[in-house]
């Protein structure tokens, strides 16, 4: 049952990642853009991982797309542009399209056939998670925060040059 | 956890990040000086412990591979260091560089996919941060490309790591050696993510762009130190035997890469991006190596980037200190102007040609016996093909150098990178005597 709630889920998001990249107004791809990411929230609650889909839900579908709003208030939304966009959408889909493809094709033909079975999904306990975070993966947290780090000076430099100037 | 002597040279970089960042605004002398002191600290645990008996943790390797490239990786940064200019607001260069280096040394010792993950992305977030540090145009979009086609090589590694995973069931590299379609897959996924910080043919975009327009201290870590952590994480993942897709792509981007390279920089009158183009080039030498499947690949792989990267840096060292446009013209005459500055240009222009009495000629030695016991034909006429373009247009650029100049105006060097351009000459002439100084330990450090 689950198996089967977990595939709806994921054409429900599949359908509406299509639609969140060929709309042409943004705000409409922006909603079709959360839709997706709520249904694969979905998809990994209904296989077990209630933490993955916590987080999908908690930074994908909150603190990603918060940031896109912000992204759109700059954006300019007028017919002209518009209609660009939509020009661009007339010929620029065929390339990412085709690397689509180049990855579906054998990874479907590959689930068929041959290949090693998928790994059971199965629930993961969050007090064991939390004992794996802190405990042998501390580095990786700690590295994490390095990440952060560098990227945060690196916005901060780009931020500061209309200050500067 | 690794234990506290693994994790030291660790601790050093991170803390000495955050001292860095901390003394940048107020005291940047301080905080170069800090970042210098934290890189020689770090080199100077992992080389104390470099035979010490080999440890595994959850997420790192404590082996002599991780150690010998981690050390190489420090020394590299501490090269880049000392002609990184501090100029117009950037301050924060030297927290930059030694939170890349953690992240080199975090994917030299990779043994699961957060890590080498999160070590490549730590080095290229860095890597951007310090690109767009002058803020100039060309500088921005340097940056800017390395973002995007870095982030893009970031998604179709974890594309790969994820497609393992579902494969296997861990997310453990070890993953990757086994056989079978989806594991085939997520390897040549795993394998186009790393190409893109090794910059192979058709993952290269951003390397002349970031050699011409982002600071040459930055483009010398890009080219150094980067490579030689994401040299050690390939071997690493060699070394596990991975479907065969992996020998197939490594020699089919390799081959590209030298023929490329070598091509494309046979045209270029910038400096910077002459040596962006020859960069690519000696990429393609390293992973055709490990394509050729000798046993020898690994540490012939691992000397040649070691002897790739003092060159480099003695080069952009002196293509810093010649301006930001600096052209093949500027070269002329440099060794009757600026004796160590010429020298050490034309030392390293002929280490990176392959040419005897420099190091860089055992490099191209040891790669060519190594395809050569491969038995891989085809890469070896390409690379032999791509060295002698490489000969060509190196020995250009190092007859100007020698030329009488009616022009008399020389260019600054600062103490600190004099003191660079003599150790990478003296490193780069020893082991062009003496290669076995560096091959040896290798040989007995590798699995």
């Amino acid at each position: 049952m689950s198996g089967l709630l977990a595939l709806w889920c994921a054409a429900v998001a599949l359908a509406c990642a299509v639609l969140a990249v060929t709309r042409p107004v943004i705000v409409h791809a922006l909603i079709w853009l959360v839709a997706a990411l709520l249904s694969l929230a979905a998809c990994f609650f209904a296989l077990g991982a209630s933490f993955a889909g916590a987080v999908q839900v908690l930074i994908y579908a909150g603190a990603i797309v918060a940031v896109f709003v912000f992204v759109v208030m700059s954006v300019d939304t007028s017919a002209e542009a518009r209609g660009r966009e939509r020009e661009r959408l007339a010929t620029g889909w065929r390339r990412p399209a085709a690397a689509v493809i180049l990855v579906a094709v054998p990874l479907v033909a590959g689930l068929g056939v041959g290949g090693p079975a998928l790994v059971a999904p199965q629930g993961t306990a969050q007090g064991s998670l939390g004992a794996l975070l802190f405990g042998p993966w501390a580095l990786a947290i700690e590295v994490a925060s390095g990440l952060l780090l560098a990227a945060l000076m690196g916005a901060r430099h780009l931020g500061r040059r209309g200050a500067g100037e | 956890m690794p234990s506290f002597p693994a994790l030291l040279p660790l601790l050093f970089l991170g803390f000495g990040a955050v001292a860095a960042m901390l003394a940048a605004p107020r005291l940047p002398r301080l905080s170069r000086v800090l970042a210098a002191l934290a890189l020689m600290a770090a080199a100077a645990t992992l080389a104390a412990r470099l035979w010490a008996p080999a440890g595994q943790s959850a997420l790192l390797s404590d082996d002599g591979l991780a150690r010998s490239a981690g050390m190489m990786v420090c020394l590299a940064a501490l090269g880049s260091l000392a002609f990184l200019r501090p100029g117009g607001p950037s301050k924060e260069g030297p927290a930059l560089i030694l939170l890349a280096s953690l992240g080199g040394l975090m994917l030299a010792g990779a043994t699961h996919a957060a890590s080498l993950f999160l070590g490549l992305e730590l080095v290229t977030l860095a890597l951007v941060a310090l690109f767009v540090l002058p803020l100039t145009r060309a500088a921005l979009e340097a940056g800017y490309k390395f973002l995007i086609l870095g982030a893009a090589g970031a998604a179709t590694l974890l594309m790969g790591l994820a497609l393992a995973h579902a494969a296997s069931g861990t997310a453990d590299l070890q993953a990757f050696a086994g056989r079978g379609m989806m594991l085939g897959l997520a390897t040549a996924l795993l394998m186009a993510g790393l190409c893109f910080k090794l910059a192979l043919v058709p993952f290269h975009m951003w390397t002349p762009d970031a050699f011409d327009g982002a600071p040459r201290a930055a483009a010398a870590f890009a080219g150094a130190a980067s490579k030689i952590a994401v040299v050690a994480a390939l071997v690493r993942l060699h070394t596990l035997a991975p479907p065969e897709v992996w020998a197939i792509g490594l020699g089919l981007a390799g081959g590209a890469s030298i023929l490329l390279g070598n091509l494309v920089a046979l045209r270029q009158d910038g400096i910077g991006r002459m040596l962006g183009y020859s960069s690519v080039a000696h990429a393609g030498y390293v992973a055709s190596t490990l394509a050729s499947g000798a046993p020898m690949a690994a540490e012939a792989a691992l000397f040649y980037i070691a002897v790739y990267a003092p060159a480099l840096l003695a080069a952009l060292c002196v293509t810093a200190a010649l301006g930001p446009e600096a052209r093949i013209a500027d070269l002329r005459g440099l060794v009757w102007r600026r004796p160590l500055a010429g020298g050490a240009m034309a030392l390293a222009l002929i280490s990176l040609a392959g040419l005897p009495v420099s190091a860089g000629f055992f490099g191209k030695y040891i790669v060519f016996t190594a395809l050569i016991e491969g038995g891989a034909w085809t890469l070896l006429a390409m690379a032999i093909a791509g060295s002698a373009l490489g000969a060509y247009y190196y020995l250009r650029f190092v007859a100007l150098i020698f030329r009488r100049a009616p022009d008399p105006a020389a260019p600054f060097l600062p103490a600190a990178d004099r003191l660079l351009l003599l150790l990478a000459s003296a490193a780069t002439a020893v082991l062009g005597l003496r290669p076995d100084l560096l091959l040896d330990p290798l040989r007995r450090l590798l699995p």
